[in-house]
């Protein structure tokens, strides 16, 4: 399944944290991209954050995915989590021919 | 500057400042929209069955929007009624009228949450600091 994933801050991390942390946050989060799990990645430009499209065999194991990246371990970064599948209503295009 | 933009601008700081050897760089530009996230779930107290009597023109006025370009990805919400959209559209704004324009929209059924999205900025941090 996919579940989109959008992060929000648990803990505003002070400007140490963040600077300590991100050298490490960037690369786990392009591994996580190279091994498939992460199908698509954003920015989020509304408050700053991210939003990724993850392949997942449940909401439980994406969330295992993505609070093991540095922030999420740190207990700075929390997702929400939305479980998404195909466009169920194209399937009304077919079901009457 | 809006509270949010010092927000943004205050982290696009950190990350500048997180990369190695930043100092001798330029400002990286600002992160451009590219995208906007849409989640559109059905109004609390909504009335269902108008919801099923409508679905048929929201489909295909939706379809309409994919033909158009509007729309680069559609899904449905699993375990209930909604859809997620990523919008080939930059200005949230547009994206709200377009929308609210649909069927379900038109009727108050349907309302959208919509989010702003950009290339991954941090990406930046792995590149070398001078191209080669």
């Amino acid at each position: 399944m996919k579940v989109l994933c959008i992060s929000k801050w648990a803990k505003a991390p002070s400007p140490e944290e963040r600077d300590a942390i991100l050298p490490k946050e960037v690369p786990a989060t392009l591994k996580l991209y190279l091994d498939g799990v992460i199908e698509q990645m954003w920015f989020k430009l509304d408050a700053p954050g991210v939003v990724f499209l993850v392949n997942a065999e449940s909401v439980d194991a994406a969330k295992i995915h993505v609070h093991g990246l540095p922030m999420g371990q740190a207990g700075l970064m929390d997702f929400d989590f939305i479980p998404v599948g195909p466009l169920a209503p194209l399937g009304m295009l077919i079901a009457e021919k | 500057m809006s509270k949010g933009a010092l927000v943004r601008a205050a982290f696009a700081a950190a990350l500048v400042a997180a990369a190695p050897g930043a100092m001798a760089q330029p400002a990286s530009p600002p992160t451009p929209t590219t995208r906007i996230l849409a989640i559109g779930t059905i109004q609390p107290g909504a009335d269902l069955q108008q919801v099923r009597r409508i679905l048929p023109g929201e489909l295909q006025a939706t379809a309409e929007l994919y033909l158009q370009g509007k729309i680069d990805q559609w899904y449905s919400l699993q375990g209930r009624p909604g859809v997620v959209l990523i919008l080939n559209v930059t200005d949230p704004a547009i994206a709200k009228d377009m929308l609210e324009a649909l069927p379900l929209g038109r009727e108050h059924l349907m309302s959208f949450e919509l989010v702003p999205l950009g290339p991954l900025t941090p990406l930046r941090q792995l590149l070398p600091a001078h191209p080669q």
